[in-house]
């Protein structure tokens, strides 16, 4: 059996490193990372009940 | 390992990774909800089943799978390091699982907000989904599963030493 390294595990490194290359670029760009980067709002509002006006 | 255990935590190891996929499909109708509805009334119970499935059923059945797995790698010929794709099977198993515990945290965050009777539709339409993190989980899991079953050949150059020695 030959010693080197088989192709497939050098695709799947290769992914790795781009994958984990593009999140620190994210990081160096200063986007923030995580599920607020998906809502509209870019994170989860503070909560505070609404104000009720009375009549 | 004797063969019925041996067949026993591979039953239980396939039981709970298939589950944990089919859990994550279900967690995604959710988050689909959540990512695109506008409806505040359709939200709320969104948040809260989302929370739910996570915590009640994914979690168990991601780290029952994590287990299972190391166990039925060191009781058999696989072994844990000799080769390549159980190597690759445990570090991505690994760190979707650290992703998804860091995850729950945030999905229970969101869920106390849509529960609360007093938030507003406003605010229940402001929270985030976890689309990104829940579809990219799947497709890691559908990734360990192809391995698992192709088992693509490569030793490591720990597996080249014990079966040289061997």
């Amino acid at each position: 059996m030959s010693a080197a390294m088989p192709r497939w595990v050098k695709v799947f490194i290769v992914i790795g490193i781009v994958l984990v290359l593009g999140f620190v670029v994210t990081l160096i760009a200063g986007v923030e990372h995580g599920p607020g980067m998906h809502g509209p709002s870019g994170g989860p509002p503070d909560h505070a009940p609404p104000v009720e006006h009375g009549p | 390992m004797t063969p019925g255990l041996r067949k026993l935590v591979l039953a239980v190891h396939l039981t709970v990774s298939v589950g944990w996929i089919g859990a994550v499909a279900a967690y995604i109708a959710f988050d689909i909800v959540a990512a695109t509805g506008q409806d505040a009334e359709a939200l709320r119970p969104a948040y809260l089943a989302m929370e739910r499935i996570a915590r009640s059923v994914i979690v168990p059945l991601a780290v029952a799978s994590l287990v299972t797995g190391i166990v039925i790698s060191l009781g058999t010929r696989w072994g844990l390091f000799r080769h390549y794709w159980v190597v690759i099977s445990l570090l991505l198993t690994i760190f979707v699982t650290a992703v998804l515990l860091r995850e729950v945290q945030l999905i229970a965050t969101y869920a106390d907000i849509a529960a609360d009777p007093s938030a507003s539709g406003d605010h229940i339409r402001a929270l985030p989904s976890t689309l990104l993190h829940s579809i990219g989980g799947a497709v890691l899991l559908l990734v360990i599963l192809v391995l698992n079953i192709y088992k693509p050949r490569g030793l490591t150059r720990y597996g080249r030493r014990r079966e040289a020695g061997e």
